[in-house]
């Protein structure tokens, strides 16, 4: 069930936020994650873009993933407050009012799919929009509360963005990009659900019903494990289908045993704090395991540029 | 301007402080803007830019 807002308890002055506090209302540790996995979908895009309207593509990807960051935390303030991770947000703190970021996102969302649409091509502005949209009204607003599938279906917003990057090369979307796509759509799962389960309380307490929360961390450690099993396969194809090169083929097979390793510790260690530390190992190295996959496909296109 | 602030309190200085803070940043983020669609609108017409008819 909804939790009724108490932003306004805290009674935020308007006007009393810095510019600092509509940085962070952008999320950008998240943002950065966007950036790299759009320059990713870029770089290993048949063709060519203009640098300048590369940069230009770029930055209208980060500001419109921000700008969806600031809506999240416009709509989830009220649990916000109530969650040691996110308390610190400006809304929960008394920084800023709820309206002001709901404007500044409305307005940057806007504006970054305009930008992208008109300066780029359309097929880009369009998928922007799309991720845009399905993160506020289908994940924030829809799913999040309601089912502990959210953070699976919720998940395509944050696999958009290399397909972004591609489309705004190529014009379209292609098989490649929609296997980027799915790498991090299957990484999603087991990647929150490590942090959900150490954090179970904090979800609980607020209402979500994040998968330990609702069917227990039994289900939630097996379902970690099926999700492992198709994210490493899936991730291992970009090599198979000639979207990235032998180096990308072996990384993606030993960070996929480790992933697996560390994925089948979480399912058999279930009691006391080595449970604990083995879902907070699983969680870090998600990060790493991405970041790693999609550094090496960047790196064998950008040599195979440079070469060329 | 000076005798305007001293006839306020600390946490209204801090508050217009802040207002001049972000009515900045939102200057430059327009002034971005502009030379963003500038520099497209250059590298979209490339040579043509010189193209004029009239």
């Amino acid at each position: 069930m909804p939790l009724q807002s108490n932003v306004e308890r805290l009674a935020p002055v308007s006007g009393g936020a810095n510019v600092g506090d509509f940085v962070q209302l952008l999320k950008p540790r998240v943002m950065s994650l966007v950036v790299f996995t759009a320059i990713t979908g870029m770089v290993a895009a048949p063709g060519v873009i203009h640098p300048v309207l590369g940069i230009i593509a770029l930055v209208a990807i980060a500001i419109g993933a921000g700008a969806a960051g600031a809506l999240n935390m416009w709509y989830d303030a009220d649990i916000d407050a109530h969650m040691a991770r996110t308390a610190a947000r400006p809304i929960p703190r008394g920084r800023m009012t709820p309206d002001e970021a709901l404007s500044f996102g409305a307005v940057l969302s806007v504006f970054s799919v305009l930008t992208l649409g008109v300066l780029v091509n359309w097929t880009a502005g369009a998928l922007l929009a799309i991720t845009i949209g399905f993160y506020l009204f289908v994940y924030t607003m829809w799913l999040k509360r309601r089912t502990p599938q959210n953070i699976v279906i919720g998940g395509a917003a944050g696999s958009f963005p290399p397909m972004i990057g591609w489309a705004a090369v190529t014009g379209n979307v292609s098989i490649e990009s929609v296997l980027m796509f799915l790498i991090i759509f299957m990484w999603t799962p087991p990647h929150f659900w490590a942090l959900a389960l150490y954090r179970c309380r904090d979800y609980e307490r607020v209402g979500v019903p994040m998968l330990p929360v609702v069917a227990g961390p039994t289900e939630t450690r097996r379902q970690i494990w099926l999700y492992s099993l198709l994210l490493v396969p899936t991730a291992a194809l970009p090599s198979v289908i000639g979207l990235a090169g032998p180096v990308y083929a072996v990384t993606s097979v030993i960070l996929g045993a480790m992933f697996l390793y560390l994925a089948w510790k979480v399912r058999k260690i279930t009691e006391g704090r080595e449970a604990d530390a083995a879902a907070k190992k699983l969680f870090g190295f998600s990060i790493l395991y991405l970041f790693l996959l999609f550094a090496v496909m960047l790196g064998e296109h950008a040599v195979a540029r440079l070469m060329a | 301007m000076a005798s305007v602030m001293s006839g306020m309190n600390e946490e209204e200085k801090e508050r217009l402080r802040r207002q001049r803070m972000r009515s900045l940043a939102i200057a430059l983020a327009l002034g971005a803007l502009v030379a963003l669609f500038y520099a497209a609108t250059i590298v979209r017409l490339g040579g043509n830019v010189f193209n004029r008819p009239y």
